[in-house]
């Protein structure tokens, strides 16, 4: 035979038995492992070493994966306006996550020894699931590692003409592989929360396919991938602030304000849709089991989004704060800032109505002084038709805020502009009208309806932000432009972006635990069970703890590939140059 | 064109939107947003 055709039909056989499990493997099913099954070491909690790799891991990785997605949109966009800023900020850009790119697979190599250690059975269960796969994860990791050093390296090499677009080209491929990882690794965390291609038992019924695509593997594929590009626009924006602040020099606080603000914009553009996709895993969870969405909403962890709504509130007061410091840039911005209270008024009532508790934990003569354990005037405001019309109302004026930035710095030239404006002031009226007339809805119907009413309150919100951008878009093609004085922020401005990476970290370690608490004690929900000891939902304070002892490790840890990426630029001026300098100083 | 022209015509045209994707929603979901709603 043919080598070519020789070594394609190995290939094509080996590729086979890894895809089709019946081929290799028997049916057997999924083991149950006995308390005296887990290895343990004495006074070591093996659940805590693995949250805390595999959550330092999910970091890192949400980090290094948006980056290269915006810088590839930011240098296209250089390509496009021949502007060479976007070029050397998307350069940047890269150079931080180069720096985080080996941590990340630090945390990664830690977390599967730690899984293998501790949890053998398990890990030995889903090698079995999704068998070939894993190898097929090993290969795009080392994919990704060669595609991001050759796209990092090669970009002055590869900087312009139709190189610039084979450099570009790199970038994609480096972006394909990254989500093909993100969507791999999804697929096994989903797996374990709503299995697929397994009998009752846990024995292989179906192919890795199967398997792969079970029924949250989408929806949790798009809420990271949206909360990845957020994630990453929050950190990079930090870095900015943090450059902001240290230095001098007036051209280099003018770039770093301008890449705080691009930040900010990344990580609002990313934020806006994420309550939706969240809310679309959340509607998958309980549609695949609803005792698992109880569990999550009404059960022990509701009171965690309570604290997942602070963050959140934080979050966007945060990146209004820092648009509305914006408005300073420009000399017309003064115009706009009135109107700031009114979107203040906005958001703060939205994020008080977000973290008002439907029924709070009471004492008895607490509970004797209210008459039950609602409140008569804020117990309404606790459920869902009041919090789906707070946070929606709240995504409205956040793009308000931005579009006021937008506009700040733009005076229209068409002559329909008051036209234009007015279309744009009706548009708000009567979305939010409509987003808030919804949410009357939903308390006067039933359960059902009020589920199905916060539809229509997400496509009214989606409405209003995709309308007013086109007729805003077309209203000012040819406006005159404005200076723009970037490096004119206020330092409290620069403290707000460092409020969006903590705030979005501290949430993410939330959601995670969330997530992976929905298990309760299965490690496969219904197939496989979780018979460790440590095998309970720990107290919300417990919880509270690791999350945050995990955030401000994840926090120490950036604050260093900060200051790894700046001692890169910097460069020790050799010490016959040095002595002459202050002598030359002296003498002038 | 009169803004306030504009502004009155494009309430109506906004209203007529969002009523009309709120009722195909909501219809789309098998929920018929005529039906007897109060909760018994």
């Amino acid at each position: 035979m043919n080598p070519v055709r020789l070594t394609f039909a190995v290939l094509a056989m080996a590729f086979a038995v890894m895809v089709l499990p019946d081929l290799v493997f028997a049916a057997d099913p999924a083991p149950q492992p006995t308390r005296a099954d887990y290895p343990a070491i004495k006074g070591f909690s093996a659940r805590t070493l693995v949250w805390g790799l595999s959550q330092m891991h999910l970091f890192l990785a949400a980090f290094v994966l948006a980056v290269p997605l915006f810088v590839l949109c930011i240098e296209l966009a250089g390509v496009l306006s021949g502007d060479d800023r976007y070029d050397n900020m998307a350069h940047e850009f890269m150079k931080i996550s180069m720096a985080a790119y080996s941590f990340t697979a630090l945390a990664g190599g830690g977390l599967a020894i730690a899984l293998f250690l501790f949890y053998p059975h398990l890990m030995g269960y889903l090698l079995k699931v999704f068998k070939g796969q894993t190898l097929i994860y090993a290969l795009l990791f080392g994919l990704e590692s060669v595609c991001l050093y050759v796209y990092y390296y090669s970009w002055d090499a590869l900087r312009y003409g139709d190189r610039k677009w084979y450099h570009m080209t790199i970038g994609l491929i480096l972006n394909t592989v990254g989500l093909a990882l993100l969507f791999v690794a999804n697929a096994w965390a989903a797996f374990m929360m709503s299995p697929a291609g397994v009998g009752p038992d846990g024995a292989v019924t179906g192919t890795v396919w199967e398997a792969t695509r079970n029924p949250l593997w989408n929806p949790l594929n798009l809420h990271r991938f949206l909360a990845n590009i957020a994630y990453g626009g929050a950190i990079v924006g930090a870095y900015a602030a943090y450059r902001f602040l240290s230095e001098k020099s007036a051209d280099l606080r003018a770039h770093y304000d301008w890449m705080g603000y691009t930040s900010n914009i990344i990580a609002v553009v990313g934020f806006l849709p994420l309550p939706f996709a969240g809310y679309w895993l959340m509607a998958e969870i309980y549609a695949y089991s609803q005792q698992m969405g109880i569990t999550a909403m009404g059960g022990v962890l509701a009171w965690l989004f309570i604290i997942q709504a602070v963050l959140i509130g934080s979050i966007l007061l945060a990146a209004n704060y820092y648009l509305w410091c914006g408005l300073g840039r420009t000399d017309r911005g003064a115009s706009y800032a009135p109107y700031v209270k009114y979107i203040a008024v906005v958001m703060v009532g939205g994020f008080l109505v977000w973290v008002t508790p439907h029924s709070l934990i009471l004492t008895p003569q607490e509970l004797q002084l209210m008459g039950g354990s609602h409140h008569k005037v804020l117990g309404p405001l606790g459920i869902m038709p009041a919090k789906n019309t707070a946070v929606n109302l709240m995504l409205v004026f956040t793009f308000l805020s931005f579009q006021m930035f937008y506009r700040s710095s733009r005076v229209p030239t068409v002559s329909w502009y008051k036209a234009g404006n007015a279309a744009i002031i009706a548009l708000y009226v009567v979305g939010c009208l409509n987003i808030i007339a919804a949410g009357i809805y939903g308390y006067i119907t039933p359960t059902v309806y009020k589920v199905g009413a916060s539809v229509p309150q997400v496509v009214t919100t989606l409405s209003i932000i995709v309308f007013a951008a086109i007729i805003d878009g077309f209203m000012l093609k040819g406006a005159t432009k404005t200076q723009v004085n970037w490096g004119r922020m206020t330092v409290r401005s620069q403290y707000a972006l460092f409020v969006l990476p903590v705030a979005f970290t501290w949430l993410m370690a939330l959601m995670g635990y969330i997530r992976s608490s929905l298990r309760t004690h299965w490690h496969v929900y219904t197939i496989m069970k979780d018979n460790s000891p440590e095998a309970y939902i720990p107290t919300i304070g417990e919880a509270g703890n690791i999350i945050t002892v995990i955030t401000l490790m994840f926090m120490a840890l950036i604050v260093f590939i900060f200051w790894l990426s700046q001692l890169g630029a910097t460069k020790q001026v050799p010490q016959r140059q040095a002595a002459v300098q202050p002598a030359a100083g002296a003498g002038s | 064109m009169n803004q306030w022209v504009v502004l009155a015509a494009t309430l109506v045209g906004w209203t007529a939107y969002f009523y009309g994707i709120d009722f195909l929603i909501m219809e789309g979901q098998g929920l018929p947003v005529n039906a007897l709603l109060m909760p018994q």
